[in-house]
Formats: C-alpha cells, sequence, structure tokens
C-alpha cells in the first residue's frame, strides 16, 4: 500500500510538474549570448567617442551591425538545441528562450536610439520570425517586435510574402 | 508553580521552530530567510501595483472578477497557502496520515509517455535544485488513490492534504537563480513577475475535479519542440496559459519594466503558451481577429507613407503591399466567419477544484495583508 501511494505520488508528481532544476546541467546557455552584443551596441552608438574608436580599429558601423546581427542570429535557440534540454529545464521557461527575448529587447531599445539600425534590424526580426530552425516562441517574440515597430519607425519591409507560418503569427498575436 | 508552567511552556515552543507568515502564506521554517524576503517582496509589488490594464482574458481564464492586486493575492492564497523550502523532505519523520472520505470520483488520467525520450546526459557534478512544485496536488492524487489523506508535520502544526487546494507547495533556489533574473537586482519588478508568474502556474494545479484534477500535465505530441516529455497542456485553461497570461496581465501594468526585461518575459510568455497543444477554437478565433487588425495597423501606416513620399518606384512597392495585405485579411476573415459557427463546441475544462477545504474570502485575504504590511 504504501510503495503503492508513493508510486503514484511521483507519478503525478512528475506530471504536475514538480520544477526541478539541473542547476549546471547547461552552463553554455547562461553566459551564452550577451555579453558580445553589448559591446557591440556600445560601439557602434554614434556618439563623438564612438566614431573615433571606430576609425582607428578601421570597422564602418554597417560592418559592426552587420556582425552583431550575425551574432545575435547565431544565438538564437534552435529546435535541435532544444533536444539536448533536460527534462527540468523543458518543464518551465528554457533559459535560453529568455535570454533570446532580452537580446531582441537589447536590439529594439538601440533602434530606438539610433534610427539608422531600424531598417537593418526589422529585416533581422523578420528572418528570425521567417526561420525554421529556430524555436517558435522565439519567433513569435521576433514576427511582433516586427509588426509592432513599423508604424512607429516607418520602414518599408516585405511582410505579405514572407515566409512566416500562420502558427507563429497567431502565437505572437497572443502576446 | 506559575513560572514552572511558564518555564515548561517556552521549552515546548522552543523545540517547534516557528513558521512565518505574510499576507495569509505561510512559510515553514525550512526557506532560507533570504528566500522568505523575496517572497515577501514579491506579494507587495503584486499587492501594491496599481493596475491600470488589465488583460481581460487573463481575468475570464481565471474566473477572476477583478485583476487588481488584492484580488489576484486572494485568488494565489486560496491555492498556494503553506509553502515549505527545498530541504524539507517528504520522508517518513515528516509524514502523517488520516482517514478521510475522497470524493466518489474518478482519479485523473495520468497520461502515459508516448515514446521515451533519450535520457539527456548529465554533468555529474550539476547540482538538482527545485525551482517550485505544487505538491498537495501530488499528495492529494497519491492519498486518494490509497484511500488516505496525508500531510505533513508544518512546524508544529498538522496540515492534512484533503483536497488540491490545500495549497501546498516548495519552493527551493531554482526560483531564484541568477541566470532567471530579468534584471541584476533581484528586487526588481520583472524579476517579481516571473516569479510570481511562476506562481500561477503552480497554483493552477491546485484546481479541477475528477479526472481533470490538478490539471495534470500532458506529453507534448508529435512535431512539438518539447515532444515526447510532459511539458504540455490539452485544456486552454491550464498551468501553462494561467501562468503566461498572468505575466502578460503583470507585464500590461507594469510601468518600471525595460524593453529587454519586457522581451524576456515576452518570451517565456510565447513559450507556455506555444505548449497549449489543443487550444480552443475561441482563442484561434481571437487571434484571427488580432491579426486582422494587426495587418490593418500596417496597411494603414503604409497609406499614410503613400500619401507623404514622391519616389514613384517606393509608392508603387507601398501600393503591392497594401493590396496583398488587404488580400490576407479578406482571407482572415474568411476564416474567422467560419469558425465562429465552430467556437461554441469549443471544449473547456471545469476549474472547480474538488475535496475538502476552506476558502479565504477576499474581505479576510485584505485584512490579512494589510496586518503584514502594516
Amino acid at each position: 500500500m504504501k510503495k503503492k501511494v508513493i508510486g503514484t505520488f511521483l507519478l503525478a508528481a512528475l506530471l504536475i510538474g514538480v520544477r526541478i532544476y539541473f542547476q549546471t546541467s547547461h552552463p553554455e546557455a547562461a553566459v551564452r549570448g550577451n555579453h558580445q552584443i553589448k559591446s557591440d551596441i556600445e560601439k557602434s552608438e554614434p556618439t563623438k567617442t564612438d566614431s573615433t574608436v571606430v576609425s582607428e580599429k578601421t570597422i564602418p558601423a554597417e560592418d559592426s551591425l552587420t556582425s552583431e546581427l550575425a551574432q545575435a542570429e547565431k544565438n538564437l535557440p534552435t529546435l535541435e538545441q532544444a533536444k539536448t534540454w533536460s527534462e527540468e529545464e523543458i518543464h518551465g521557461t528554457p533559459v535560453a528562450v529568455m535570454e533570446s527575448g532580452k537580446e531582441i529587447g537589447k536590439l529594439i531599445d538601440a533602434a530606438e536610439k539610433n534610427p539608422e539600425r531600424r531598417e537593418p534590424t526589422l529585416k533581422y526580426f523578420l528572418k528570425c520570425a521567417e526561420n525554421k530552425e529556430v524555436l517558435p516562441s522565439v519567433r513569435a517574440v521576433c514576427w511582433k517586435s516586427l509588426t509592432q515597430n513599423i508604424p512607429g519607425w516607418k520602414v518599408f519591409v516585405p511582410l505579405a510574402e514572407s515566409e512566416v507560418p500562420e502558427s507563429v503569427r497567431i502565437l505572437a498575436g497572443k502576446l | 508553580m506559575k513560572k514552572a508552567i511558564l518555564m515548561t511552556l517556552s521549552l515546548v515552543v522552543g523545540t517547534a521552530q516557528a513558521s512565518t507568515s505574510f499576507g495569509g502564506f505561510e512559510f515553514h521554517s525550512s526557506i532560507p530567510q533570504g528566500q522568505v524576503d523575496q517572497l515577501v517582496n514579491d506579494f507587495t509589488y503584486l499587492y501594491k501595483n496599481p493596475v491600470t490594464n488589465p488583460d481581460s482574458e487573463f481575468l475570464q481564464t481565471a474566473d477572476m472578477a477583478v485583476g487588481d492586486g488584492p484580488n489576484f493575492h486572494n485568488w494565489l492564497l486560496n491555492r498556494a497557502h503553506y509553502i515549505v523550502g527545498e530541504s524539507f523532505e517528504l520522508s517518513a519523520a515528516n509524514l502523517i496520515g488520516k482517514s478521510f472520505r475522497f470524493p466518489r470520483t474518478p482519479l485523473p488520467t495520468i497520461p502515459s509517455a508516448p515514446s521515451q525520450p533519450e535520457p539527456t546526459p548529465t554533468d555529474p557534478q550539476s547540482e538538482k535544485v527545485v525551482v517550485m512544485s505544487n505538491i498537495g496536488a501530488a499528495l492529494y492524487i497519491g492519498g486518494k488513490q490509497a484511500q488516505l489523506a496525508i500531510g505533513i508535520k508544518f512546524d508544529g502544526q498538522k496540515v492534512f492534504v484533503t483536497s488540491p487546494r490545500t495549497g501546498l507547495f516548495q519552493v527551493g533556489k531554482g526560483l531564484f537563480l541568477e541566470r532567471f533574473l530579468l534584471n541584476k537586482d533581484p528586487k526588481a519588478p520583472a524579476n517579481s513577475i516571473f516569479r510570481l508568474g511562476t506562481l500561477a502556474h503552480e497554483s493552477r494545479h491546485s484546481d479541477s475535479n475528477s479526472e481533470t484534477t490538478g490539471f495534470v500535465h500532458a506529453y507534448c505530441p508529435a512535431g512539438h519542440p518539447f515532444e515526447g516529455y510532459p511539458a504540455c497542456d490539452s485544456s486552454s485553461n491550464g498551468p501553462y496559459t494561467i501562468g503566461a497570461m498572468s505575466e502578460r496581465h503583470m507585464l500590461k501594468n507594469c510601468t518600471a519594466c525595460s524593453v529587454e526585461e519586457l522581451k524576456g518575459l515576452e518570451a517565456g510568455v510565447a513559450d507556455s503558451l506555444g505548449r497549449v497543444i489543443n487550444p480552443e477554437l475561441t482563442a484561434r478565433s481571437t487571434s484571427l481577429a488580432q491579426l486582422i487588425k494587426s495587418n490593418q495597423t500596417i496597411i494603414s501606416s503604409y497609406e499614410l507613407m503613400v500619401s507623404i513620399i514622391t519616389d514613384k518606384d517606393l509608392i508603387e512597392k507601398y501600393q503591392g503591399e497594401i493590396k496583398k495585405l488587404k488580400d490576407q485579411n479578406a482571407s482572415y476573415q474568411l476564416q474567422l466567419d467560419t469558425l465562429k459557427v465552430e467556437v461554441a463546441k469549443a471544449p473547456v475544462v471545469d476549474s472547480t477544484p474538488e475535496g475538502s477545504f476552506s476558502p479565504i474570502s477576499l474581505e479576510d485575504s485584505m485584512k490579512l495583508m494589510m496586518k503584514s504590511l502594516r
């Protein structure tokens, strides 16, 4: 009898969602991403100090932004990566998903301050939303960030023929 | 004589560690003080933060009439009441039992795994930590099967789980990990919203009855990113939906949240809502309406651009896009019209709780909170 109770408890606990977490199971996800992006954003801000730095390093701001967005793209969590996450990580919001959202927020913030970044940023959001390898939740945040900022930033992005599935658009609509 | 009695009493009291409480939530002595402080900060934020833009869908799904702090606090308190720490063990030393007449309803259907996922290799040096768990719901189901009300010794109190609404929870350091922080300050509103969203998710496990008692999670189906794991919900008013919508509700009313924090939390909301594998047609209908509205905003914006720019090529591009978006909206509208017929057939899971418990009125929970805030 006692064993039966314990067995049912454990099974129910698993399915009710005992949120247990391996603190160090994916340390790379925790340290990944933001530091490089942040330093690149700082470099590309069109301040007097920055232009000096850029000219010394002979890296045009445009190239810096391109490489920054390329790096951001590499950081997007993929369906393949999700297969390697532990059950404990999966039960709650995976850290990599939250980190991606934060990166998107940083890009919006930087583009708000610097209009030259707006078009490349929105195009990056479209690319992210279209990327079939990326987790749908992150694609939805990209799509929402894209459609949310088009009117205010007044940038043309061809949306009608974009390859963003309805499921992603619908998920974005719920955010 | 009096002195002797007092001394004896103080000895007895001294042997049992004291729990603390805040706003009606009872914290077991096994919870480190730092974690209690953070939870107190979270509950205070929830209670005091003005709600000027409530999320009507959340209120409807959670059966909440008003979305302000006192009502949300009351909603949580009726589902999460006794909280133990990570070091609290469900061992024979802490468990008690008594006979109890459980409702004669079927036990929840515990789904079996469609296929066993490959075990994830775990770093042997990794530390397993608890984030949060509704242990009461699991103990209720286990107890119901054995027809024995299981209880725990809660710092001198005996707490028997006669309903998932007894609200027995466990929190651990996983809830407070640095990697989950959206802001370096652990007490920042965005971090409180994340933790409160987790609490709302777990609180939903205290609801429902019969086969759906505890809103047990479903296995994610083939094609889902978390395929094969019990990390999805088959109802559209379950824990993942409630957790996500509660965060969305709090985000709508967070005036101190940065864009970075907002998008970090929004990604979590998307992740949770993406786990509802059988969404109601109502939700789809709402979503289609939102798509139309979103397209319309873009169309208006493009029409405005056409009226102010002079570049003929660009005007042509805008006009082409406007036409395509209008066509898309016409298609969405057609789907919406079709769906409206089917919406009435959408499945709804009854969230009425089962078992024996004492509901806490709004008036009482407000009194408890006011006393704590004094």
